[in-house]
């Protein structure tokens, strides 16, 4: 059974951690857990930053969120080709069922519904382990 | 007086809705979304990852293209105009600071790779045409230099009348040098640099005349859309100190594609069409001698940029920023007079 290339290994594993990063993003999200070890398991740097910064913004807020997104990741680049260490991901994320709750009494945020948004992100390979390093999220209805 | 009940209901409901607007959407991403709360990483969307840019939606747009394919190619020298963080739509025109107790997860900064000249996502931002651009120094929410005295502070805002009902999430600000080791401060000079990034400069509007298509050795009028060209000023406040930055558009150096390029004073006047097609503007104009037969898509690539100065004051003190930039593209075809065609 062949095994798989290095370049074929890292798309996948880059895809693993960049959905990795937003299921543990929707479980923290549940009690706005900003400070949760959770978020740094395949999110870092400035991707890690905007997470903790905005879910703490959330506990301010007395917002939770809750459900899960949905996600269609597709790689766009990885470099070096042959052994990459940079995989750029393309995603058309899905917010439908991912939404915000006031935490004190269980109703939505508000009443705008969520849907899809084009999502861009840098997935670096640091010490053996893919984490997102930085992501662009646009608003709802961008894809 | 029904009607006018009614009328009025209404009124009221509009206005209770549009206080109401959170900063951040409903979604799961609300809080991250990049058109309200930019945060650095957003340059890797900046309108074109992934998906080509949007049209231009100015509908007086005619003189140029909009597409975007070819720009991307001509390094022109707006190409350093990244990345754009630039929304207009942010209400951030008065924002209000307070220290928080938000300390960020380890995994923040032990960033081990190089996040150098890694072209991966950035190469594809710059190509956006019509895009809205900030200076590259200014990014929305920087973290702490290692061993940078300061405090994360969030942050409510107001623009056109709408404040926002929810805190935004944190950002850095360090704190004034120590005097006498007393308690740290902040001080309008610290304040100033936040004051700057919640400037939301418009991107210009190119307008031509002749709208569709250059002639050589027939004036082409310049201009940009008069109402991107005003100051615009945003203020930054914390409890005892307050600071105003402001942005004052001083010129327009247009680069033609052929080569030339025309600085221009002001916005440019507009074409009317009581003039004859022959009268050179007045004021920002050109006339090209070859056509751009040739050139790739057969037009010049033409781009506007604008340059504002940027000053603050605040607390008795002011002081100057480095100028800023916003650039905007378009496609100019220019023939040769004998394939003149545009009777309408």
């Amino acid at each position: 059974m062949p095994s798989a290339s290095p370049a074929e290994l890292a798309r996948s594993q880059a895809t693993t951690g960049y959905l990795g990063m937003w299921q543990d993003m929707a479980q923290a999200g549940t009690t706005s857990d900003w400070n949760s070890p959770q978020l740094a398991r395949y999110a870092t740097g400035d991707a890690l930053s905007a997470i903790s910064r905005g879910m703490y913004a959330d506990h301010l807020n007395g917002l939770v969120t809750k459900g899960e997104p949905q996600n269609d990741p597709k790689v766009s680049s990885a470099t070096p080709a042959a052994n990459p260490t940079t995989v750029m991901i393309s995603d058309c994320g899905d917010s439908t069922h991912w939404l915000k709750y006031r935490k004190d009494n269980g109703n939505l945020a508000d009443n705008k519904p969520g849907g899809r948004q084009a999502i861009t992100a840098e997935v670096k390979k640091l010490n053996g382990a893919w984490k997102v390093a930085r992501f662009a999220v646009e608003a709802v209805g961008s894809c | 007086m029904l009607r006018q009940a009614v009328a009025a209901a209404g009124l009221s409901l509009v206005i209770v809705g549009a206080a109401a607007v959170p900063a951040f959407g409903d979604s799961g991403w609300g809080s991250v979304q990049c058109d309200q709360n930019p945060h650095p990483g957003c340059e890797l969307g900046a309108g074109s990852g992934g998906q080509p840019a949007a049209p231009p939606q100015n509908g007086g747009g005619s003189s140029g293209s909009g597409g975007t394919s070819g720009d991307g190619g001509n390094s022109g020298s707006g190409a350093q105009e990244t990345p754009e963080f630039s929304n207009p739509d942010l209400n951030l025109a008065d924002c209000s600071y307070q220290r928080s107790d938000y300390e960020p997860p380890p995994g923040v900064t032990q960033t081990a790779y190089e996040g150098g000249p890694d072209g991966g996502g950035t190469a594809v931002a710059v190509s956006a045409v019509y895009s809205r651009a900030m200076p590259s120094e200014v990014v929305p929410a920087a973290d702490p230099q290692p061993g940078e005295s300061g405090a994360w502070y969030v942050y409510k805002c107001e623009a056109g009348g709408v404040r926002d009902a929810v805190y935004r999430p944190p950002i850095w600000i360090p704190d004034a040098p120590q005097q006498d080791g007393g308690a740290p401060q902040l001080t309008s000079a610290q304040l100033a640099p936040v004051a700057r990034n919640q400037l939301r400069l418009p991107s210009p509007q190119i307008q031509a005349n002749p709208a569709d298509e250059q002639l050589v050795y027939l004036p082409t009028w310049l201009w940009l859309d008069s109402g991107d060209w005003g100051s615009v000023s945003a203020t930054a406040s914390v409890p005892g100190v307050s600071v105003t930055a402001v942005a004052r558009p001083t010129s327009v150096v247009w680069t033609m594609g052929d080569g030339s390029s025309v600085t221009c004073a002001g916005a440019g006047t507009p074409y009317g069409s009581s003039r004859s097609p022959t009268t050179p503007s007045p004021d920002c104009g050109y006339t090209y001698r070859t056509s751009s037969a040739g050139q790739p898509d057969s037009a010049y690539a033409v781009s506007a940029t604008v340059h504002w100065t940027v000053t603050w004051a605040g607390a008795g003190q002011r002081g100057v920023f480095p100028d800023m930039t916003t650039t905007s593209n378009a496609d100019f075809r220019v023939s040769e007079s004998q394939a003149l065609n545009n009777s309408g």
